[in-house]
């Protein structure tokens, strides 16, 4: 429960304004300097522009359009609308006038708030077919010295207009932001279905600032503390993470100068908390590792040699291991000369938490920062549901969501669903009682995602719903997952899963890692002599059943793997095995090996496997492997 | 920020008479005289060799003509050294860049300050009171400029490293921190794709417009020039052939046969 004086944005901003004044609440590049703004003087840009958007005709209920790049403006304009009452509607800065017309239209906002020309001109485009819009005020006057129509002011002087309104009306602020509770709408978040127009879904002050407060608990930051402000304010990640830790707990705000500096700024700002998708810290990594191979001589082999340490330190925490005083202090070494500069670079000197989003990211790239000493947290929520799950700082497991947030109930319906209930909880859509209905059953939003929760109580993602396929005995089971969790393991490169709704288990076929698996044959001096034979080595059919093991623990029983061949060669796009942008053909696959499917099923110990080969010389030659069939749960026949 | 004032409140006049240029047989200019009423952007147009960049060349103080003079705001600056005339606020861009390429834009536009700095180079090294006032203002001007040019993500980018189209920009940006009372601009748009030209273009008439500072540019596109001149000079083997607004330079037959050649 929140305390009622906390309850809203405007109120943690009045109370942020009163109780650090002087206190630095938000900082944005300027001509080349960074300028502070106090709490006190937000509090007071935040008075002014309300109360001109009150004398503006703004009502309790109504809502504001804002459009443009996340700026100390941006929210001030957010938190003038709240404190009036009303409520913020973001408007992606990159969408085109037939969208901003719509978002507007829909939401039926009388005032939009706009950056600049570029924006000012899309509310000029479809003036005529919004004709509720009242006022568009603008922020940056630039290149809009030329206009002249009574459709525009400036931010400027929507404040003096609060000015004048405040001497008339003395008082008029602080009794807005008093009426305001917790469950009044603070903004409406627009997401785009796969199918339709974007909906509209009503976010109250409560399950923002919940959010934002079991977001804290996870990943705690007090008022000295740098966030940077860059993901969309007009998304709500932004919000309820972002702009809620804020509020609540007076983080500062960091602003770019330009969308385009944004690397440059967050390396002067060093912020606290880093947040990228998986595909950012994907690409990231990639730049590090280009930028490597471009470095100087010394600086490469450094990194190289380090690179290997750092693997050795996200190998013990994977493990939960402490590492003794020897690696420890390998550890702080490589730290010192490698790890921090290069830290430093990318704007995480001073990083603590480093997030991303719940999109499924490769195991390479988690142990890749792991290295550089960066740990990737979960977080696992959305419009409708809040803040769902994310990982603590002392359980971090990359094949997990994390813990369940103290603000969501989760439960996994009799479908496999992800059901979410509590205070962070959206308050349905705008204007379509049909699709909230659809989405809210008995108090519970439907994520439209299926998973599980583990034995560690962590909340595990398996795949959309819609991409879950079924066991003849009707068992969920998710393929991409249980094979991206396979390719967790050093010794295997790629895996299929068979099923489907003819069989009652899974089975697995398993490309092992010919480079890994063959180091590690000889170090346990196993002879072998190619890749088909080495695959069929008992030894081997040991290594991967500790590595199945362990992934069938972790699976609800009905998803665990019973069987498991080595296959005797990689998957080939060549051969039509895969896509050509690497993806498995199930289908055409489970045919061409129709003969070892049946043999797993069957219960065969093995099967013969003629494979045509084509050679360099053009010459075709058939390649006769025996394929032995493991049990998941049997030692050695 | 309370922005210094970059604008020029008196209109600025240039002025040349007659003026004539040789080297040696080669007659760059013969008897040109040219007057630059206050604000406008004015063209000079010509083929190759007309002696364009030679009638610039002798404003800014490069050549000396041998013959006529020019005045600048009333004063005589037929023979004042180029140091001179840039204090009393002739600037330029060139049409092949002129930048340092191993400083940054930021201090590419510094550098340029360098006139308007008073402070001795002990005090300014030491960076102490008036000094450290006098290097702030300085680097306020300059960040105007790049706010103004739109090349803030530029600012700490060694300049030799950045595209052709940018440099420009930051040539330009180089003249405007000199804080000109007149502009001459030296082909600046040559070697740019159209979006480049359409920027560049955008930027000359917001000086213009905005700061109010007389422009002379030499440009060989000519959909600029109809786009943003108030007048045109038409230079054809150091003569000036034909003077007016670009409507009825682009009609004048003599222009156009220097231009096209006969057909």
């Amino acid at each position: 429960m929140l305390r009622k004086e906390e309850e809203t944005f405007p109120k943690l901003l009045f109370r942020n304004g009163q109780k650090w004044p002087g206190l630095t609440a938000m900082r944005k590049k300027n001509f080349g300097v960074w300028k502070e703004y106090t709490w006190k003087e937000c509090l007071e840009k935040v008075k002014y522009f309300s109360l001109g958007l009150t004398h503006l005709g703004l009502q309790r209920g109504d809502r504001v359009a804002i459009i443009g790049e996340n700026e100390p403006e941006w929210f001030w304009a957010e938190f003038a609308a709240q404190a009036a009452g009303g409520a913020m509607v973001g408007i992606y800065t990159d969408m085109v006038p037939a969208e901003v017309k719509y978002i507007t239209g829909h939401s039926d906002a009388k005032l939009a708030v706009a950056n600049d020309q570029e924006q000012v001109d899309k509310f000029m485009e479809v003036r005529k077919e919004l004709p509720s819009l009242r006022k568009v005020i603008y922020w940056d006057p630039r290149g809009l010295r030329n206009y002249d129509d009574p459709l525009l002011l400036s931010f400027d002087e929507v404040g003096e207009l609060g000015k004048r309104y405040e001497a008339s009306h003395p008082q008029a602020f602080e009794e807005n932001v008093a009426k305001g509770t917790g469950e009044d709408i603070a903004a409406l978040y627009y997401t785009s279905g796969t199918t339709g127009l974007p909906k509209a879904a009503m976010v109250s002050h409560r399950a923002l600032i919940s959010s934002g407060r079991a977001f804290l608990e996870y990943n705690p930051a007090s008022n000295r503390e740098n966030f940077f402000s860059y993901m969309p304010a007009a998304w709500i990640g932004e919000g309820m993470f972002i702009t809620s830790s804020h509020l609540a707990n007076g983080v500062i705000l960091n602003f770019a100068e330009e969308p385009e500096t944004i690397q440059e700024d967050l390396r002067e700002i060093a912020p606290h908390v880093v947040s990228y998708g998986p595909r950012q810290w994907e690409d990231l990594a990639r730049t590090i590792q280009v930028r490597m191979r471009e470095a100087g001589f010394l600086n490469r082999l450094l990194y190289r040699i380090f690179l290997r340490l750092g693997y050795k330190r996200a190998e013990l925490l994977e493990q939960n291991r402490e590492p003794n005083l020897f690696w420890n202090l390998l550890i702080a070494l490589s730290d010192l000369l490698v790890f921090y500069p290069l830290r430093e670079n990318f704007g995480m000197k001073k990083c603590q938490i480093a997030t991303t989003g719940s999109a499924a990211m490769s195991i390479d790239t988690f142990r890749f920062w792991s290295a550089l000493g960066i740990r990737l947290k979960q977080l696992y929520g959305s419009t409708e549901a809040g803040f769902v799950a994310g990982h603590r700082s002392e359980e971090i497991r990359f094949e997990t969501l994390g813990n369940i947030s103290s603000v969501a109930a989760v439960k996994i319906s009799e479908g496999g669903e992800i059901l979410v209930k509590g205070p962070a909880l959206f308050s349905g859509y705008h204007k379509d009682p049909e699709k909230t209905a659809q989405t809210l059953i008995d108090g519970w939003v439907r994520t439209g995602d299926a998973g599980f929760i583990d034995q560690r109580g962590h909340l595990v993602f398996l795949d959309r719903l819609a991409d879950v396929s079924r066991l003849a005995n009707g068992a969920k089971y998710a393929p991409q997952y249980v094979e991206g969790r396979l390719r967790f393991s050093p010794h295997i490169k790629d895996a299929m899963v068979l099923g489907g709704e003819k069989r009652n288990y899974l089975a697995v076929i398993i490309i092992i890692d010919f480079e890994n698996v063959g180091k590690w044959a000889e170090d346990h001096r196993i002879n072998y002599t190619t890749f088909a034979d080495l695959s069929q080595k008992n030894e081997l059919s040991r290594l991967i059943r500790a590595d199945i093991d362990r992934l069938n623990g972790d699976l609800p029983e009905e998803m665990r793997i019973k069987k498991f061949v080595l296959f005797h060669k990689e998957f080939d796009p060549d051969e039509a095995e895969l896509t050509r942008t690497r993806k498995l053909r199930r289908g055409f696959m489970e045919e061409r090996y129709a003969q070892l499917v049946n043999a797993i099923y069957s219960g065969q110990p093995g099967v013969d496997v003629e494979a045509r080969v084509k050679y360099r010389d053009g010459r075709e030659g058939v390649v006769k492997t025996n394929i032995k069939v493991w049990s998941a749960d049997e030692e050695d026949r | 920020m309370n922005s210094p004032d970059l604008s020029t409140p008196d209109k600025s006049q240039l002025t040349l008479e007659k003026i004539s240029l040789a080297f040696g047989q080669l007659q760059a200019l013969n008897g040109v005289s040219l007057d630059l009423q206050g604000n406008e952007i004015l063209a000079i147009i010509g083929p190759n060799g007309a002696g364009k960049t030679c009638l610039l060349n002798c404003v800014n103080g490069f050549y000396r003509p041998q013959t006529g003079s020019i005045f600048f705001n009333g004063q005589e600056i037929t023979h004042s050294p180029v140091y001179e005339r840039t204090q009393l606020g002739i600037a330029r861009t060139f049409q092949n860049i002129e930048l340092f390429n191993g400083l940054t834009t930021l201090e590419n536009l510094l550098a340029a300050r360098h006139m308007h700095f008073h402070h001795g180079f002990l005090v300014a090294s030491l960076y102490f009171g008036g000094a450290r006032r006098e290097e702030i203002r300085h680097r306020e001007v300059v960040e105007q400029i790049i706010d103004f040019l739109e090349i803030k993500p530029i600012r700490k980018k060694p300049v030799g490293a950045l595209p052709y189209g940018l440099r420009k920009r930051i040539e330009l940006g180089r003249a405007l921190a000199i804080e000109p009372k007149l502009l001459l601009l030296d082909e600046p748009m040559s070697g740019m794709n159209v979006e480049e030209k359409e920027d560049m273009a955008r930027f000359i008439l917001d000086i213009y417009e905005e700061r109010k500072i007389p422009i002379v540019l030499i440009e060989h596109d000519m959909g600029v020039v109809m786009d943003i001149a108030d007048r045109v000079v038409v230079l054809d083997f150091g003569t000036k052939i034909a003077e007016g607004p670009p409507e009825e330079i682009s009609r004048n037959p003599e222009v156009i046969k220097a231009y096209l050649g006969e057909s």
